[in-house]
């Protein structure tokens, strides 16, 4: 299953630091979704180490995650 | 205030006084996520969030030298391990914690608080769910069966 994603500093202003699409196995489990979302947008240069982080994530266009961790 | 009667130029006594009951209360209640799943792992507050869920409201506290009482009531799942969360309200830019609850891997819970916020001016403010992961390593989980109840109040 394809899911797409948008990452963003908290707040209601919060800046985007990062957007993508991840091609995750269709049996993939809620721990191997976020595990994956996590993974993905910590690659990205723009995310701050111990900076708090909001995911977004959709798939056919149904939000399927909202999820906020500590980037390590 | 009911049963009590006033005349015109004549002042209130102390025991109508005592009896009067000024209420100004307002919230959201039973808001569920309606699709997907709203986490977190951070052990900083951030917003409760999912797709249709109303997680604020607007409140107007008309008098100035009243107390605001915020009260929360959220249900979460801890997954695949135990998490300590605190809910809290964000009212004018600061975090107020309500309430801090330890929750075994793989439990949900309905987790209630409140916090008494003092020195707020008259004005309208927006009361805005919030929580964390203070310690644990879960995924503390909101879906479509875990609810959430948030008001206020400006109490004398």
């Amino acid at each position: 299953m394809k899911i797409s994603y948008e990452a963003c500093s908290p707040g209601d202003h919060g800046e985007r630091i990062a957007q993508g699409e991840l091609d995750l196995p269709d049996d993939a489990g809620r721990a191997a979704i976020l595990g994956a979302l996590e993974n993905a947008v910590e690659q990205e240069s723009a995310v701050v180490p111990g900076s708090q982080v909001r995911v977004i994530a959709a798939r056919d266009g149904e939000q399927v995650v909202s999820h906020v961790w500590d980037h390590r | 205030m009911s049963g009590q009667t006033f005349d015109a130029g004549v002042p209130p006594t102390a025991d109508q006084l005592t009896k009067i009951v000024y209420q100004n209360d307002a919230g959201v209640s039973a808001v569920a996520v309606t699709s997907g799943t709203d986490t977190t792992t951070s052990s900083s507050y951030a917003n409760m969030a999912g797709t249709g869920s109303t997680t604020s409201f607007s409140f107007t506290k008309v008098l100035a030298a009243t107390v605001v009482k915020v009260s929360i009531a959220a249900s979460w799942v801890s997954n695949t391990a135990a998490s300590t969360v605190e809910i809290g309200v964000l009212v004018d830019g600061t975090d107020y914690p309500c309430k801090r609850l330890p929750v075994v891997s793989g439990a949900g819970v309905d987790q209630v608080g409140w916090a008494y916020i003092s020195g707020l001016a008259a004005g309208t403010y927006t009361i805005q769910a919030r929580w964390r992961r203070s310690t644990g390593t879960g995924t503390p989980t909101r879906a479509a069966d875990q609810w959430l109840c948030l008001s206020a109040a400006e109490c004398t």
